[in-house]
């Protein structure tokens, strides 16, 4: 019996095997070129997992090493949109009843029983005060699953944004928009708890939405009534509108940024925040060392691709002398958190959590 | 031996984190961008010359199989390990040795590619063999395949731009071959040069480098005839005109993306560039622009040094977009005196006719050089024994009129018979120097050179 529909295996079909895509891809650039982690196998080994191989724990485990950063689908000269086939093929493994990774196929009772692609409840409410209630108004902060997982990112986030305008957050009722699912491959019941979260939102009155995580947004903006802006942009305008301001650092610090490969006003507006500071010297870093929406989930699915390049991040932030990192998303600084494990000599960071340092 | 001993030494040299065995892993070193297809026992990532002395050492002792590989960019199958053994995985040596701007020359790792190289030289001076316009294949595949591409007409294939040559051989000794100055040995280093990996592989090299032109004209024409491509260079030369390069779509290739380029009247599509001094640009332009109206163009089209860039990107698009439509193809590549080349691609459509397959062509009339692709369906065996019949078909033809194959890709897989066929003598004295050099026949086996019982 066939695992993949024909329509995949027929997009899949159409890769002209040049490499093109693996030269473009972050992953195969920092983990030493090796060819199962570049985009051109993942448009070759399908076919071969049709024909000659078998669904093995190995395949499970390797169709979530992509972090679809989308550099593979502008490099393609004919122009196969490599990462939506990627997510396609985590959907067709998961239609067929394929176990995904521990930490993914969690997921599903996760959202079931708490609402939460991952982390829980209880460690949601801890980044509030235990008797935080919200308030009226229709701004609100969505402080995302992420924040049970890194509440120092939510924290710093809604102090901040608390400066200079009015804002309210659901706290540890706030339910998942169902973006994670949607990279795991849960296609449906990611939309789902889209529905779910919509009306929600919509019972709250909430007009105006500030995202603590880029692939929440993302996912978010699907919704057309809420207007949705990441939190990284939010605090740009409220600098540029004159709202804030930092104060500047006694030492220099030479710190580099590490944004996206395909969200370009993102990693703008994290330069654009950071720079401002006194004595911030900001670092050009390659452009291998950019991460994709899927990144987290990739990690959380266990990924030694993923594992690696942060690995070859942090690596080239100490050859290149850096005092500190800044990851543009909470998400990203979370791996980066999970993997240094407070060992880090170069500081790490998310944009909220750098300028909190400056108030 | 046993595999688990095999493994065990390869990966006591090379680190256990560069030896690859996993299904998926082994998956993905089992093509290139040919439809060849062979998987390798296990896969090694080495980092150093050293490295690659002890594994040829292992593989010639156990008899194995080796495969050296680069990006994986060949079109004859050339980096797919079709006898299994060990594929050697070279784009870990990409280290940029040595840059010597003033005499312009590069020494390089074999693993080093195309676009590193020029990234890493000033704005002014590049690497001119870059096969697929992309710069995604390694020093090393260039070196080891003698590729071609459209401005081998002014800088020859790779063969022309090797000064000095690192090459492991099949007995793990490293030969240190050629010499900046010219030299005599050159003539040892042309044997290993081209010679697709199947006499040890090449793990260093010093390349030329090429000034870039301060300016850059090209002529965009839809002809209605092929000869008229061969006129304008013969014309262009008695006149005195350098041509740099000149690629021609063919119009089997043209048929099959019919919708957005009416074919009626058109037998190519061809792009003809000149570049150098603005000076000489300004008096061979208007001479050449007069040669290509006077033979009456469909449609022509002139652009001018950063807008040339961007047509060579848009037909090798155009190119890849058509073979994208298709399952996949088999490739002859050859080259023939230009007065042949009309009889070859005449050949072609022949062969595409008579054997009920499409077929895409492009062809380099300055160069004398012709890639044809026949397009098949992998699944239909009939159809893939048909586009082998195709191939065969042409390549008589290649032969009968004096013609060389695998030129500017190298035989590999897809050729060897016809190699055979064609050039006997060559591929009889290639035997000998095999069987001195490489008597367990473990380096490439199976591809360039049809080795008999050995």
């Amino acid at each position: 019996m066939s695992v993949f529909p024909e329509s995949l295996l027929r997009s899949l079909d159409l890769c002209i095997k040049c490499g093109a895509c693996n030269h473009a891809c972050p992953i195969f650039i920092s983990q030493e070129r090796k060819e199962f982690l570049g985009p051109r196998a993942y448009l070759q080994i399908p076919r071969l997992v049709e024909e000659e191989l078998e669904i093995s724990v190995d395949f499970i485990e390797y169709a979530y090493e992509c972090m679809m950063c989308g550099r593979c689908d502008d490099a393609c000269p004919v122009g196969i949109q490599i990462s939506r086939l990627i997510l396609a093929i985590r959907e067709a493994l998961i239609d067929q009843g394929y176990v995904p990774p521990p930490k993914v196929a969690s997921m599903p009772t996760k959202l079931s029983e708490e609402g939460l692609a991952f982390g829980s409840r209880e460690l949601k409410a801890k980044w509030l005060p235990p008797d935080y209630q919200p308030g009226k108004g229709d701004t609100f902060f969505f402080s995302t699953c992420l924040s049970s997982e890194v509440p120092e990112s939510a924290v710093a986030a809604f102090h901040l944004l608390k400066q200079f305008m009015d804002i309210e957050t659901i706290g540890r009722e706030e339910l998942c928009c169902g973006a994670f699912l949607r990279l795991a491959g849960y296609k449906y019941l990611s939309e789902g708890a889209l529905e779910e979260c919509e009306n929600q939102l919509s019972a709250f009155k909430i007009r105006k939405l500030v995202v603590l995580s880029r692939p929440c947004l993302d996912f978010i903006q699907k919704i057309g009534e809420i207007n949705a802006i990441h939190v990284v942009d939010a605090i740009r305008e409220a600098v540029e509108g004159g709202k804030l301001r930092f104060n500047g650092s006694k030492k220099e610090i030479r710190l580099g940024i590490i944004g996206y490969c395909d969200s370009y006003e993102l990693n703008y507006s994290s330069e654009e925040l950071v720079s401002q500071i006194k004595g911030v010297r900001v670092i050009d870093m390659p452009t291998w060392a950019a991460c994709g929406a899927g990144s987290l989930l990739s990690f959380k699915a266990g990924s030694k691709g993923i594992r690696g390049h942060f690995l070859k991040i942090l690596q080239l932030a100490r050859d290149m002398k850096l005092n500190s990192l800044v990851f543009v998303d909470s998400s990203l600084y979370f791996i980066a958190r999970e993997i240094t494990r407070g060992k880090s000599k170069v500081r790490i960071y998310d944009v909220p959590q750098f300028l909190s340092k400056f108030l | 031996m046993k595999e688990g001993e095999l493994i065990e030494l390869l990966s006591g040299i090379v680190g256990a984190e560069n030896v690859l065995t996993g299904e998926i892993e082994l998956a993905s070193y089992s093509y290139d961008a040919s439809n060849i297809r062979g998987y390798p026992d296990v896969v090694v990532r080495p980092s150093n010359s050293e490295e690659i002395v002890e594994i040829m050492k292992i593989a010639n002792e156990t008899g194995t199989p080796i495969t050296p590989r680069g990006s994986g960019t060949s079109i004859v199958g050339g980096s797919v390990p079709i006898k299994g053994g060990i594929v050697v995985d070279l784009l870990k040596m990409n280290n940029i040795i040595e840059i010597d701007e003033d005499n312009l020359l590069a020494t390089v790792e074999a693993g080093v590619t195309v676009s590193e190289l020029n990234n890493a030289l000033e704005e002014n001076i590049f690497f001119p063999i870059d096969p697929e316009v992309r710069g995604l294949s390694t020093i090393g595949g260039i070196l080891a395949e003698d590729s071609a591409c459209p401005l081998s007409t002014v800088y020859g294939t790779a063969r022309n731009n090797a000064l000095e040559i690192e090459v492991v051989l099949p007995d793990g000794k490293i030969a240190h071959l050629g010499t900046k100055a010219p030299s005599k040995q050159r003539h040892l280093m042309d044997f290993i040069i081209g010679s697709e990996g199947t006499l040890g592989i090449i793990t260093k090299a010093t390349v030329k480098l090429a000034s870039k032109p301060e300016a850059r004209h090209a002529f965009y024409v839809k002809m209605s005839d092929s000869s008229d491509a061969i006129s304008i260079v013969q014309e262009a030369e008695r006149r005195g005109i350098k041509i740099s390069a000149f690629q021609a779509i063919y119009r089997d290739a043209l048929k099959e993306i019919g919708e957005e380029i009416s074919t009626d009247y058109i037998d190519f599509i061809g792009l003809i560039e000149l570049r150098g001094d603005p000076l000489w640009l300004s008096t061979w332009v208007p001479k050449l622009r007069e040669i290509i109206t006077e033979l009456d163009p469909v449609e022509m089209e002139e652009l001018e040094d950063e807008d040339v860039k961007e047509y060579w990107r848009k037909v090798s698009v155009l190119y890849d977009v058509m073979k994208a439509k298709h399952m996949t193809g088999l490739s002859i590549s050859f080259s023939i005196y230009r007065d042949k080349m009309r009889d070859l691609l005449q050949r072609v459509d022949q062969a595409s006719m008579r054997l009920n397959l499409p077929s895409l062509t492009t062809f380099h009339p300055a160069l004398g050089w012709i890639v044809a692709t026949f397009l098949f369906v992998p699944e239909e065996k009939k159809e893939s024994e048909r586009a082998e019949k195709a191939v065969s078909f042409v390549g008589d033809g290649v032969s009968k009129l004096g013609g060389s194959i695998g030129f500017g890709t190298g035989i590999g897989v897809s050729m060897i018979e016809q190699y055979f066929k064609s050039s006997p003598d060559a591929v009889r004295l290639l035997e000998l120097l095999k069987r001195a050099l490489d008597p367990k026949n473990i380096m490439n086996p199976g591809k360039l050179i049809p080795l008999r019982e050995m």
